[in-house]
């Protein structure tokens, strides 16, 4: 790490500060993802990277109870460890969703996810209950990052799921996590 | 020659990283016009106001554009954050302990190089919130900091 950053990392005790903190050891997989949804002290639930194709991964992922209206913490760190190439462009988003089933499941399609970005749809559809995304280049070890809080509104199954589109590789990485909401 | 003078800072002042941020809130349609600069010895213009209800979801959107045409901008963090503050407009900056929503991306920035995030958002407490993108870590390399910010007030 170079000293100005390591000088950042140690005076900025905040989430961007963890950002650039983060360990920089290089993997053969192209992404690091740390994932994790916080319901109090103690009770989270955590899900590291996965490859899509095949759709909805090869792991299970890991299921949290929470109530309604429980205040909820979604936090996540992707680290880009593909030590070669510069990608632009590249799109990392993340949402909570209504989900039909608990287990492996492909990506959720929305209506704005295709074409050009328009004003008639809405950003949250039927649902959704929270989503967000960013668009960036990604250079070796960049990384991005995100911490909110959220309540999930009605009982049920949602898919959290955090994942890269566009990353010029024949898979993606993402990592998903199953809430039941009673 | 003076002219030249007078105008070149100003112009790179201008011209370097640009950051703007939009929040929808129902039909209310809010964005910020100033990239201001940190440390300036100039008072930062008033932030624009959104207002937001309780528990109801409305979206930010947020771009951060390199406008150098020769100049990259390396190891340039975003940072953007929602947090409680005092009142809307104040001046010293919120301690942002336990932000409603925080986020961060380090990236290169070409010429031209551009970062966007957009996200939903609800706040459950009413009271002022301020929204800024900024940047960091190019106080060192770049003699200044970038941010755009607005208040959000949540009845």
């Amino acid at each position: 790490m170079p000293g100005h950053r390591r000088v950042a990392a140690t005076c900025l005790m905040t989430f961007a500060a963890v950002l650039l903190a983060a360990t920089t050891d290089v993997r053969a997989e192209h992404a690091r993802i740390d994932l994790r949804v916080i319901s109090g002290p103690g009770k989270e639930a955590s899900a590291s990277s996965d490859t899509d194709p095949p759709a909805g991964g090869r792991i299970t992922p890991p299921v949290l109870k929470v109530k309604v209206n429980q205040p909820l913490v979604l936090q996540f760190f992707f680290t880009n460890t593909d030590p070669h190439h510069d990608i632009e462009h590249v799109l990392v988003r993340y949402y909570v969703i209504r989900a039909e089933k608990l287990g492996r499941k492909p990506a959720a399609t929305f209506a704005d996810s295709t074409g050009r970005p328009n004003d008639a749809q809405p950003f949250l559809g039927p649902g959704v209950v929270t989503r967000g995304e960013f668009t960036m280049d990604f250079k070796p070890d960049c990384r991005v990052g995100t911490r909110l809080k959220f309540q999930i509104p009605a009982p049920g199954i949602y898919s959290v799921r955090l994942g890269s589109i566009g990353t010029q590789s024949d898979h993606e990485h993402f990592s998903a996590i199953d809430l039941v909401a009673e | 020659m003076p002219i030249a003078c007078v105008c070149a800072p100003l112009t790179a002042l201008a011209s370097d990283m640009e950051i703007s941020i939009e929040v929808k809130a129902g039909s209310q349609r809010v964005r910020t016009t100033q990239t201001e600069i940190q440390p300036s010895a100039k008072k930062p213009h008033p932030r624009p106001v959104c207002t937001v209800k309780a528990h109801q979801d409305f979206v930010v959107s947020w771009k951060a554009t390199n406008a150098s045409k020769r100049e990259t901008f390396k190891d340039v963090t975003i940072h953007c954050f929602v947090v409680a503050e005092k009142e809307p407009g104040q001046t010293t900056l919120p301690p942002l302990k336990d932000p409603v929503q925080e986020s961060a991306l380090w990236m290169d920035f070409k010429p031209g190089g551009v970062a966007s995030g957009k996200f939903s958002l609800a706040i459950d407490e009413p009271g002022a919130y301020l929204l800024r993108v900024e940047t960091r870590e190019m106080l060192a390399t770049h003699g200044h900091e970038h941010y755009a910010a607005l208040d959000l007030i949540c009845e």
